[in-house]
């Protein structure tokens, strides 16, 4: 087995050792010399040498960098004076902070489970069609490839107070509604445009998964006599299981980074209703205040490493 | 006979209900694209107007007049496409190297790619600003393409794709003397076209998209992105929806007509992020 892991030219060296019958020449060319190994692999180390160093500079070194920064009282213009954990404490005590979290688990949490709501009755209606099933994935994934400063746009003409949304609750008997200017109304204004473009996304994944499910379950299931629901219940629901798994991580990742929406549509307003955490980050970071921007930072890393923690177990559990 | 009759009940109010939805679906962007038409006036005039009633072109000119968007769109092309470019082919031959050569410390270093995975732009990106403005790269291409060239997920995608490649061919061409770059450039990239397609398209799409990074690091009108320029010219103070509504419409054609051409590629690109295996 350890033999498979040599070199190919180290390979072709025992095999010539071999034939030369000189059984300790081979135990000797295969015992370890790390830095011959090393010498030997240049043109592997060459082949990743560039993303390695971009990685450190642009990842890592800004990544320690803003760990020291973040106990620091740095404001761009004087040199910056170590303060402890005095930046922690205060975005912990802090109500803007506090409201980030609560806006941006909010938008994670509604924009998911109704994203993945639509997103699954569409996949499962399409994966019924016998015809026109490539036009219906193709049309509902046009959204997904519209850039999302565009989707803001529009939506924002949309939510607009004498725009077309309030034009049609008028014609419904309705009073116009402030999309985006009531501050109980905006964030969810911004939730469901988010969910209209990210829905195709998911609608893809599912329906990949859902014919994954092999046929032979659903006919087992229709001669043991279950029904349209007690066959989805225990046919299709457990076969999708690791995609609603999948699709959770992966949208708490994107959900909790959102930015473009709420920059374009609301810019945090009103009243700091649509404040998230990264546009947080962001707005700090305008008014220079960078230690106290760096520990928001960190928090951030914090909180999304655990839930990339989480993602990578279920993965490796899959692989096992 | 009963059941069949059932099933094709069935069959036609899912075609309904799905036919309905997708109306619904498009109805914003035809909203853009009728909007992008029609003389400021009658942006907010209702009952609302779908079908324009002359395919004018005059917002279209206008946007071009109010803000430098030929220049944007300039910026946002090149810097798309060498970001593109330069991750797909960096991503191949890492991706090949982790897949297919032996050296000391493959897999350190890789699981330290992978870990990197897990570090969200959103949470550097304060530092590496302040690191790159110390480059003097703040508002210049460097500045805007480099920090954007991220490998950690395209090593990831090409090395899982080349797991499966037969050493067969890669032994024979070693035996035949070839170099590594030799056999990367003859061999490797060839029988790994779709992959990169892949990969190339989430990148493409990604930087297209890049709102956050070119916000922070251009502050000159000419070297703003479309996204950054469109953002922009929205919080000016006297919004014209016609002519953002013509804007958005010609930053949105380049992609329409890449999904249309290249579908299957297309979601297979966009969606690479969520299918890790």
């Amino acid at each position: 087995m350890g033999e498979l892991y040599l070199p190919l030219t180290e390979r072709m060296e025992n095999m010539s050792g071999h034939i030369t019958t000189e059984p300790d020449r081979i135990l000797v060319s295969r015992k370890p010399n790390i830095f011959r190994e090393m010498i030997r692999s240049k043109e592997a180390y060459g082949f990743i040498l560039i993303p390695l160093i971009l990685l450190i500079v642009f990842s890592l070194i800004p990544m320690l960098y803003g760990f020291f920064m973040s106990f620091t009282n740095w404001n761009g213009l004087q040199s910056p004076k170590y303060i402890g954990i005095e930046n922690y404490t205060n975005i912990l005590q802090s109500k803007d902070f506090h409201k980030a979290l609560m806006n941006t688990v909010k938008f994670s949490i509604v924009s998911l489970a109704a994203g993945m709501g639509v997103a699954l009755i569409l996949a499962l209606g399409i994966d019924k069609l016998t015809r026109l099933q490539n036009f219906f994935k193709v049309t509902y994934f046009i959204p997904v490839i519209t850039p999302m400063v565009v989707v803001s746009l529009v939506w924002s003409l949309i939510y607009n107070e004498k725009g077309l949304l309030n034009y049609f609750i008028g014609v419904m008997g309705i009073e116009p509604v402030g999309w985006l200017t009531d501050k109980k109304i905006a964030m969810y204004s911004i939730i469901f445009t988010s969910v209209w473009q990210g829905m195709g996304f998911s609608m893809i994944i599912f329906l990949a998964a859902l014919q994954k499910i092999p046929e032979h379950l659903y006919e087992a299931a229709k001669i043991d006599g279950a029904g349209g629901f007690k066959s989805f219940w225990n046919v299709t629901f457990p076969g999708l299981k690791d995609t609603f798994a999948f699709l959770l991580i992966y949208g708490v990742i994107g959900a909790f980074n959102v930015f473009d929406q709420i920059y374009v549509m609301t810019a945090g307003g009103p009243v700091k209703s649509t404040e998230t955490i990264v546009f947080q980050i962001f707005t700090n970071f305008r008014y220079l205040k960078l230690g106290y921007t760096s520990a928001l930072s960190y928090i951030f890393l914090f909180m999304l490493l655990i839930i990339s923690l989480i993602q990578f177990k279920l993965i490796y559990k899959k692989e096992e | 006979m009963g059941e069949f009759r059932k099933k094709k009940i069935q069959l036609f109010f899912i075609y309904l209900f799905l036919s309905a939805g997708l109306i619904l679906n498009l109805a914003p962007l035809a909203w853009m694209l009728s909007t992008s038409f029609k003389p400021g006036s009658e942006v907010f005039r209702f009952p609302p107007k779908w079908i324009p009633d002359s395919l004018e072109l005059v917002n279209y000119k206008k946007v071009f007049s109010m803000i430098p968007f030929e220049r944007y769109y300039l910026n946002s092309i090149l810097s798309a496409l060498l970001i593109t470019f330069i991750t797909v082919l960096l991503c191949m031959m890492a991706g090949y190297a982790f897949a297919k050569m032996k050296f000391p410390g493959r897999n350190i270093l890789f699981m330290f790619f992978l870990i990197t995975l897990m570090i969200p732009f959103q949470a550097t990106m304060i530092p590496l600003f302040r690191m790159v403005s110390s480059f003097g790269w703040i508002d210049t291409f460097q500045g805007l393409i480099i920090p954007q060239i991220s490998t950690a997920f395209g090593i990831f995608l090409v090395r899982q794709f080349m797991l499966s490649m037969p050493d067969a061919i890669l032994e024979a061409a070693q035996i035949d003397g070839c170099s590594e770059m030799r056999k990367f450039w003859h061999i490797v990239v060839p029988m790994n076209g779709s992959v990169m397609a892949t990969l190339a398209i989430f990148t493409f799409n990604t930087a297209w998209n890049n709102l956050l990074w070119p916000l922070l690091v251009t502050n000159s009108e000419k070297m703003r992105t479309l996204p950054v320029g469109m953002a922009l010219f929205k919080s000016s103070r006297d919004i014209d929806w016609t002519a953002i509504m013509a804007g958005s419409v010609m930053s949105l054609i380049p992609m329409i007509i890449l999904f249309l051409l290249m579908q299957k590629q297309f979601i297979r690109g966009i969606t690479a992020g969520a299918v890790k295996e």
